[in-house]
């Protein structure tokens, strides 16, 4: 079953990825075949015409809707959600200290995320509650268990299935970023997605 | 550690003469004070300050053939760390090259002569001890101890045990063990330690965060949270590492258990969509019931000694705080006043403090609390402070400090007194301190 899903999952991902339009890295390649625009203008008698192309890049000139953005959807799931993140197509959520409540900018990001989750509906979802390391560590379990069950039902009230999603607090067990600055903090107050099968 | 391991009876004596020049001091300037210092006295018994008995606990009689090394190292040196410690006894050394002897002891001012006769027997090492009055020359207490080697070291604590319950009625700490958690290894494991720093192994190799290890009341087994399975569950396991068992609670997170009194019930903090509360479950995983009913934060139980009360941490004014409620969850009332975020409530072993970790200036401090007045005091230190657990005869706590910079557990005396670092390798965090084992 799986070897025969596989291939249309990953046309329906690429298909999802440009219909939603979300933030991406990849770049398009321009196109560097001759701009055959003189065939009907003015001007440009003398150049040298190109024979070979002249023929086949009529079609590039009438039609221009068949451009395409094409990127690997990894297949392992540890290599899916670094690149699910790094492209944002799954984004986590942040909160303010000693806080479990989401912000403008952590439902914008949810919401990000749970277009991408309802267009591909075989993959679970984990949302792990984390929290930075200023507080204590049992009261911090459970803020971190706060967060994330905020993010999934965030996420369910956008239209994703909750059965599809577990939530799981580290407290301050596995910071992101071990110093102590503000900034360290910020990244480690999160309700951070994790794909899984 | 090197150091403390190998400490003498001479140091250990000057240690507990400064000891009790110190508090004979502390008493004589609190006598002339006012009543805001009598809080921290109240914790000095003075009947306990002038009642140390000067001991003289000479180095065993060897019979022909017993190894000096091996005794002095898994014997003496665990006995004399056990007396200087239990804050009873002031050892008294005896002039080298005279025979130890009652007489010998009372020329050097000793009230009292421990006698210890080491023999071998096949493989066993056979112990034989008496306590001697100085004065009557009575023997009043009198021993026979026997086995391997290894249990040389369990042989002096039960001296020390004995020599404790002998002077003041209560059994000694000295049999008594440390569950905590360590980094040492890679992933947080759960470990276990003698209530002196010695003899540290681990006992779980979940691979995988292990949390918050807290004793059954008969000191055989272990409760606590391990992340094993990808999600926070409750396991229980004796305490030599086998046997283990999960508890199936039916709700998430599964932090902070704890064994109530009576073993029956391990309350833990349970979540059900994102709202943590307190529940129980029997230890035989029988029967789920929540105890707090509230849309706010509630997390860390402590069962009260007498098992009639729980103490928690509830966010339900804003911040953490430390609230006390009967055992079925009603009368709940808030505990702690002080900062803006206070957590890890413990209990003392007679019911009348609660330590517990408190926000103190951007640091955590330990707080200690007489709930029926609700005065508080810090046991102040540097860095941050965290998780007291108490000792089983309530003269001393032990707590998590980063205060050289890595998480490491310490041991103090609750006047604030005899600090002593007892682990150092890894990040060590979440004491226990098992009950009284004999």
């Amino acid at each position: 079953m799986n070897i025969i899903r596989k291939p249309f999952l990953l046309v329906l991902m690429v298909a999802v990825a440009l219909t939603f339009g979300c933030r991406t890295k990849t770049k398009v390649t321009p196109k560097t075949t001759p701009d055959n625009t003189s065939s009907d203008s003015v001007g440009d008698v003398n150049t040298t015409p190109d024979m070979t192309s002249t023929v086949s890049d009529r079609a590039d000139f009438v039609d221009e809707n068949d451009r395409m953005v094409e990127e690997t959807i990894p297949s392992d799931i540890g290599e899916l959600n670094k690149v699910a993140q790094e492209r944002g197509w799954i984004r986590d959520a942040y909160f303010d200290y000693d806080e479990a409540t989401l912000s403008a900018e952590a439902q914008e990001a949810l919401t990000v995320s749970a277009s991408w989750l309802k267009n591909n509906p075989t993959y679970a979802l984990t949302v792990e509650g984390h929290c930075d390391s200023r507080g204590t560590e049992q009261y911090n379990l459970a803020l971190g268990d706060r967060r994330a069950n905020v993010a999934k039902d965030y996420l369910a009230t956008l239209g994703v299935d909750s059965g599809r999603i577990r939530t799981v607090s580290y407290g301050e067990e596995r910071p992101f970023d071990s110093g102590t600055s503000d900034e360290s903090y910020h990244q480690n107050r999160r309700a951070h997605l994790v794909l899984g099968r | 550690m090197a150091d403390q391991k190998t400490g003498s009876s001479t140091s250990a004596s000057i240690l507990l003469s400064l000891r009790a020049l110190a508090i004979a001091v502390t008493l004589t300037v609190l006598s002339m004070q006012t009543s805001a210092q009598q809080e921290v006295a109240a914790d000095i018994d003075p009947s306990k300050a002038v009642s140390l008995v000067k001991i003289a606990a000479p180095f065993p009689q060897l019979a022909a053939g017993v190894a000096a090394g091996t005794v002095q190292q898994g014997f003496f040196s665990p006995l004399t760390r056990d007396l200087a410690f239990s804050e009873i006894f002031q050892i008294v050394p005896l002039p080298p090259n005279v025979p130890p002897s009652v007489e010998a002891s009372g020329r050097a001012g000793a009230t009292a002569f421990l006698k210890t006769d080491m023999s071998t027997e096949g493989e066993e090492y056979i112990v034989e001890a008496r306590l001697y009055d100085v004065k009557s020359r009575t023997i009043l207490l009198g021993k026979r101890y026997r086995g391997k080697v290894g249990a040389l070291t369990r042989m002096a604590h039960t001296v020390a045990n004995d020599l404790v319950r002998y002077y003041n009625g209560k059994p000694g700490i000295f049999l008594s063990q440390i569950t905590f958690v360590s980094t040492r290894d890679g992933q947080k494991e759960v470990y276990l330690m003698d209530f002196d720093g010695s003899n540290q192994r681990r006992i779980t190799s979940h691979g995988s965060i292990s949390l918050s290890p807290e004793w059954s009341p008969d000191g055989e087994q272990i409760v606590y949270t391990s992340f094993a399975r990808g999600t926070s569950d409750i396991y229980i396991v004796n305490r030599r590492g086998g046997g283990r068992k999960r508890l199936e609670t039916g709700v998430g997170l599964n932090i902070s258990p704890m064994f109530s009194p009576d073993a029956r019930d391990v309350a833990f903090v349970g979540s059900v969509r994102g709202n943590p509360d307190i529940y129980l479950i029997g230890s035989n995983g029988s029967e789920v019931r929540r105890l707090t009913n509230s849309n706010s934060i509630e997390t860390t139980p402590a069962f009260s000694p007498n098992g009639r009360q729980i103490a928690f941490t509830s966010s339900r004014t804003g911040t953490p705080q430390i609230y006390v409620m009967d055992a079925e969850g009603s009368n709940v009332r808030r505990m702690s006043f002080d900062g803006n975020w206070n957590d890890d409530a413990a209990w003392s072993p007679d019911g009348e403090q609660l330590a517990y970790t408190s926000r103190v200036g951007g640091k955590f401090q330990i707080r200690i609390m007489s709930p029926n007045t609700s005065r508080t005091r810090i046991l102040a230190g540097e860095g941050s402070n965290e998780q007291p657990a108490w000792a089983p005869d309530g003269r001393s706590i032990v707590f998590t400090s980063n205060r050289s910079g890595r998480w490491q557990l310490y041991r103090i005396s609750i006047d604030g007194t005899n600090l002593y670092q007892l682990t150092t390798e890894g990040q060590n965090t979440a004491p226990s301190w098992s009950p009284t084992v004999q």
